[in-house]
């Protein structure tokens, strides 16, 4: 019994073997170049149906229903759109595109444009000279990746002085004024704070470039990541000065951006920085109370913040690269993009709107804008956020420049595991 | 000392633990009730109870024509149900096969099941993602709920078995004498005696699918399909913007109802417990 | 009749071959029992085969392709996709596998009996005994495959990336993903992130890990015997206030606490140590002070289902035993500790290992209330980060999927040997030594 048993178990272990090598054959590749055909206007044929994934938020389903609403009637094409918040986009795309589920169109702003293009999940777009010429240089240029350009840029984003006019007359004009604005206020009644700025490498790059720091060396839009500038001389002297701040008590060690959204929203907060989204928040809050400003001037130059752009990209997975392609120019075009802006606050990359904006309060929005530098866009940024843990330390009383030499060997670290 | 001095004063002292536990118990709670009276969106407010208390984040949750805070509560009674009655069979029926009957793999079976789920396997949902699309089931709560189901086996299954071990095989034998065949045995004799571990299992597996956000966050796409839990979070895990209040508020609603079914169910959930995880 | 059907048997014990039904049964399920004159089963089983073949056998066949290649043409064919149809495709054939190996089985099993002159039972007493026989595998076998499903599949998958190449770089659908073997776990060793941070981390981990954990059973404990005193009233109510923790969902006890605990603006520091004590603790921004805060969380979390089970135990623990103790004049605390502790401990033990190994991987507690923080100079990991938590962090920064999993992989030994040992040892102690 035993005996049998034992052999049966090495035929069986035979039959399975045999089994696999036989069936375990490459696929059929017929399919392999089934290039959709191609219409008399250039265009393949229009699809039914276009998948858009928007930010997961209220403000993007109001504007994008209206423009969806008008590309079907011009087209004919339905859009589905569906919600899908930012920071999760690209992760789920790479899960849903091959499992034919994913959007003919995604949302993204450039700091992730070299992931998305490492990984392949984005496909360049075509575009004319004169289409180009509608768009900011900048816009552009933060969407090229190794030559190509691979989104269309819906709006530009960065951060600027907001101040409540019921407790400083105007925005104090150098960073040195702030500090000195800070103390007097903090004198009067200690539960008011003169400036805040959340402790996040995103607003504190300000301090850093403004002395000449800087994230990736670059030359003519190409960035080399082995040249980091996060812990020379002008970040370290920036970031010093940022700490003064600290030290001397007018900001509070632990402001988050939900305090410091609380505290300015409740009047108790002469200047903070922050950015277009919380535009219609504060709005609400101070009424005819707050303004906004260009950042303080620090070592003699209004001081440079990171500038965003937000693009339409299109999805590799779609069937429909060229109506996506097409969908994304019209959410792109002229009418549209003022639509945006008048919805949502945030300013679109087109000279055209920007030089015709006068409403006061985006003063502060359309100045900084000009001061601003480009996120990078490579890959290798998302290592260099850790350059949060490094202000926390300094935040905590850290010395700034051991504190900078051990955060950028860090990011050096983390790039090289990065591979390549 | 008097005894009976000293046992009055024990006593004080064993009243005074208890009023320190509910201080530390009670504060977070009434502090979060708090929070969600506040009118604007921030974490922070001076007070316990805000000045200008008002009832806007309920009020939104309910009738706002953006909340789906409703679908939310029912999607996550749809899941919490279907899966306490699935979870509640499968597992009876394992744990009896594990108590009463002798079969491959029964010595070491569920102890194996108990190890491979102490490996983190964060990084497979991916595959979790891929296997349910692949059979259609993504963005669905019936692949939810399979994954919940299928998870929770060894660990409910060990804990039935301890309690299915502690009643005396001579019932099942005697009822087998008098011709009852297996299920008859399972369904007339073994089920209504463990009552009680079942009602535990069946809290367990009411609770885990309300209270986890992680894996309805890579199943379910669409917010009319989110549950509570993932709803709920999605409020505080904006990159520059959270609700804090809101989330706040929607946790209340969830939290109360839940502390009244434990508190109902505590009988059960202390001896059913007890039996089932003690005798071996 | 019964002469006829005596005759026919009687010539079937010279012929009839079991090595015949083997080969048979292995050249196709059901023809042994065929052979064997089992026709319905022969059928049935040989239908089963069919039917597999026809399902899965190309998508077994795929996958297969796929797990061995993870794709040929970059940009058509994405590994990862590739590789958990390949997991499928295995646990298809495994299933398969057992299925034939008892179809072989029972074909050389009953030709044996047949050779040796026994008469197979009638269709209705023949299904009986086969209900008999399965009964216990027909009532685990569908919780089992969800289990499958549920619990061993990812698991495959997880261990499976450990070996490949998968990070941004080699990712679909722009690249394809290989088999690299154990180069992963090579350059654990080699790249410097780790060397410097593991040692703190890991240290952390153990400590927070015991700490937190053993809190958690001891004020459960505590607890559980107070309530249980027989002087005390209102046993119901107490119960139910120290239940409440349990009742509400962790995630969002911990992000109230989160709140709670800010340095500046928590209730914490503002409303009950800025006035009782004049201090603000920076509870947030000093390691020390945050990991205190996570164990008392946790404890605070915790703490309620130990207190359930206890109570289960104390009330069950006979009073025989300490009315012997109190012949003998022994002091409570020696009760305590000769008769209740050893009670409590001896029902309860294979679920208090759990706790600790599911703190070890309590990525949400950490996660939820600090993100791991406050940053710690001198190291990648943050001053709360765990292991769990860190390798989180390092995937996320670095998108290496290959390293995040093969350090997933070690953590996962670590725990799953430690709790191995543990069980084993209390089931030693229980006397019942097998596991």
């Amino acid at each position: 019994m035993f005996k049998s048993m034992n052999r049966s178990r090495f035929f069986l272990l035979l039959l399975m073997v045999g089994l696999m090598i036989v069936t375990a054959c490459a696929p059929d590749r017929d399919q392999v170049g089934d290039a959709p055909e191609i219409g008399e206007d250039g265009m393949p044929a229009k699809p039914d149906e276009l998948v858009v994934w928007i930010n997961d938020e209220d403000i993007a389903e109001d504007v994008h229903l209206e423009q969806f609403a008008n590309y079907t009637e011009e087209t004919g094409i339905e859009i589905k759109f569906e919600r899908i918040a930012l920071p999760d986009q690209l992760e789920e795309l790479a899960l849903a595109g091959p499992g034919g589920t994913g959007p003919d169109l995604f949302f993204q702003p450039q700091d992730r444009l070299g992931d998305a293009v490492v990984q392949g999940l984005a496909v360049p777009l075509t575009y004319t000279d004169e289409e180009l010429a509608n768009f900011t240089d900048a816009a552009i240029e933060a969407f090229t990746y190794e030559g190509d350009i691979y989104g269309a840029p819906v709006a530009i984003e960065t951060y600027f002085a907001f101040y409540n006019k019921s407790l400083i007359d105007e925005a104090p004009e150098t960073i040195e004024d702030v500090l000195t604005m800070s103390q007097d206020l903090r004198e009067h009644d200690s539960d008011l704070y003169g400036f805040l700025v959340s402790p996040e490498f995103y607003y504190l790059y300000s301090f850093i470039n403004g002395y000449g720091g800087y994230v990736f060396a670059e030359e003519d839009g190409v960035y080399d990541p082995s040249d980091i500038g996060l812990d020379n001389a002008g970040a370290i002297e920036g970031l010093e000065k940022y700490q003064e701040f600290i030290t001397s008590g007018a900001i509070p060690r632990t402001v988050t951006v939900d305090v410091l959204d609380g505290l300015f929203s409740e009047g108790r907060v002469g200047m903070v920085v922050s950015g277009p989204w919380n535009m219609p928040i504060y709005g609400q809050a101070l009424g005819d109370d707050l303004a906004t400003a260009p950042l303080p001037q620090i070592n003699g130059a209004v001081a440079p913040s990171f500038v965003g752009v937000k693009s339409w990209l299109v999805s590799y997975y779609s069937d429909n690269q060229a109506w996506a392609q097409d969908l994304a120019k019209f959410l792109t075009n002229d009418e549209n993009s003022d639509y945006y802006y008048e919805v949502t606050g945030e300013l679109p990359p087109r000279p055209e709107i920007l030089d015709n904006i006068n409403d006061p309060i985006y003063a502060g929005y359309t100045e900084q804008v000009e001061h601003g530098t480009p996120m990078p866009n490579i890959p290798q940024m998302s290592p260099v956020w850790d350059m949060d843990d490094a202000i926390e330390l300094i935040v905590n009383g850290g010395e700034v420049e051991a504190v900078l030499t051990d955060i950028v060997q860090n990011i050096k670290d983390k790039i090289e595991l990065q591979g390549q | 000392m008097h005894p009976k001095t000293r046992s009055r004063l024990e006593l004080a002292g064993i009243y005074t633990i208890f009023a320190l536990m509910a201080v530390i118990i009670i504060y977070p709670l009434i502090w979060a009730i708090g929070m969600s009276l506040n009118q604007g969106t921030s974490l922070y407010s001076s007070t316990i109870i805000p000045e200008n208390w008002s009832l806007t984040h309920y009020q939104w949750l309910f009738t706002d024509e953006r909340s789906n805070y409703l679908l939310w509560y029912r999607n996550s009674m749809i899941v919490s149900g279907m899966s306490v009655l699935l979870s509640v069979t499968l597992t009876t029926f394992t744990a009896y096969a594990f108590s009463r009957y002798n079969f491959v793999g029964r010595k070491s079976g569920l102890y194996t099941f108990l190890i491979l789920q102490m490996f983190p396997v964060l990084m497979a949902m991916v595959a979790i993602y891929i296997l349910l699309n692949l059979i259609g089931l993504l963005d669905t709560l019936t692949g939810l709920v399979l994954v919940y189901v299928g998870g929770q086996i060894p660990f409910n299954a060990w804990l039935v078995k301890g309690y299915l071990d502690t009643i005396p095989r001579g019932l099942d034998e005697a009822a087998k004498i008098d011709g009852a065949g297996h299920f008859t045995v399972f369904i007339k004799i073994i089920l209504p005696l463990a009552k009680p571990i079942l009602a535990v299992v069946a809290l367990f597996n009411f609770m885990q699918p309300l209270f986890d956000f992680i894996l309805p966050s890579i199943i379910l796409r669409s917010p009319q399909n989110y549950t509570l839990a993932l709803g709920l979070y999605n409020f505080i895990n904006d990159q520059f913007s959270n609700n804090f209040t809101r989330f706040a508020a929607g946790s209340m609603l969830i939290a109360i109802p839940v502390a009244v079914v434990y508190v109902f169910l505590q009988r059960f959930l202390i001896t059913g417990l007890t039996a089932g995880g003690t005798k071996e | 009749m019964s002469v006829q059907g005596h005759l026919t048997i009687k010539t079937n014990v010279s012929k009839h071959n079991p090595t015949i039904a083997m080969v048979l049964s292995i050249i196709f399920a059901g023809f042994g029992q065929l052979y064997n004159k089992r026709y319905l089963k022969g059928i049935a089983f040989a239908l089963f085969e069919i039917l597999f073949l026809v399902t899965f056998g190309e998508f077994i066949g795929f996958g297969i392709w796929g797990i061995t290649t993870l794709g040929e043409i970059a940009g058509l064919d994405h590994s990862v996709f590739l590789l958990v149809y390949g997991l499928l495709a295995i646990i298809l054939i495994a299933f398969a596998a057992v299925f034939y190996f008892f179809n072989v089985k029972d074909a050389v099993k009953q030709a044996k009996a047949i050779k040796e002159g026994w008469i197979a039972p009638k269709l209705g007493e023949s299904l009986r005994i086969f209900y008999d026989k399965t009964f216990p595998y027909l009532l685990t076998t569908p919780g089992f495959i969800l289990l499958i499903f549920a619990v061993v599949f990812p698991l495959m998958f997880a261990i499976s990336l450990a070996f490949t190449n998968y990070d941004l770089y080699n990712s679909p659908p722009r690249n394809l993903v290989d088999w690299v073997g154990f180069e992963n776990f090579g350059r654990l060793f080699t790249v410097g992130l780790w060397r410097n941070t593991f040692v703190s981390v890991f240290s952390w981990t153990i400590i927070w890990t015991v700490v937190a954990t053993t809190f958690q059973i001891t004020l459960g404990l505590f607890l559980a015997v107070l309530v249980n005193d027989a002087r005390v009233k209102f046993k119901k109510t107490i119960r139910t206030i120290l239940i409440l923790p349990w009742a509400v969902p962790a995630f969002v006890t911990i992000l109230i606490f989160a709140a709670m605990f800010n340095d500046q603006f928590g209730a914490i520091n503002s409303d009950i140590m800025m006035p009782l004590f004049n201090i603000e603790v920076p509870w947030l921004t000093d390691p020390v002070y945050t990991r205190v805060v996570l164990i008392f969380i946790q404890t605070w979390l915790g703490y309620p289902f130990i207190f359930a089970l206890f109570s289960g135990v104390l009330q069950s623990i006979s009073s025989d035993w300490y009315e012997a103790a109190d012949m003998d004049g022994a002091s409570r605390w020696q009760k305590f500790q000769h008769i209740t502790l050893p009670h409590l401990l001896f029902a309860t033990a294979p679920l208090l290992i759990i706790q600790y190994t599911t703190n070890f991987n309590n990525f949400n507690i950490i996660y939820l209330f600090n993100e791991g923080g406050p940053a710690v100079q001198g190291q990648n990991a943050g001053g709360t980060d765990i292991l769990i938590s860190w390798v989180y962090k390092l995937t996320f920064d670095t998108n290496n999927y290959s390293m995040a999993a093969a350090i997933s992989l070690i953590i996962g030994l670590i725990v799953s040997i430690f709790a191995i040992f543990q069980f084993r040892k209390t089931a030693a102690f229980k006397e019942e030594g097998n596991l």
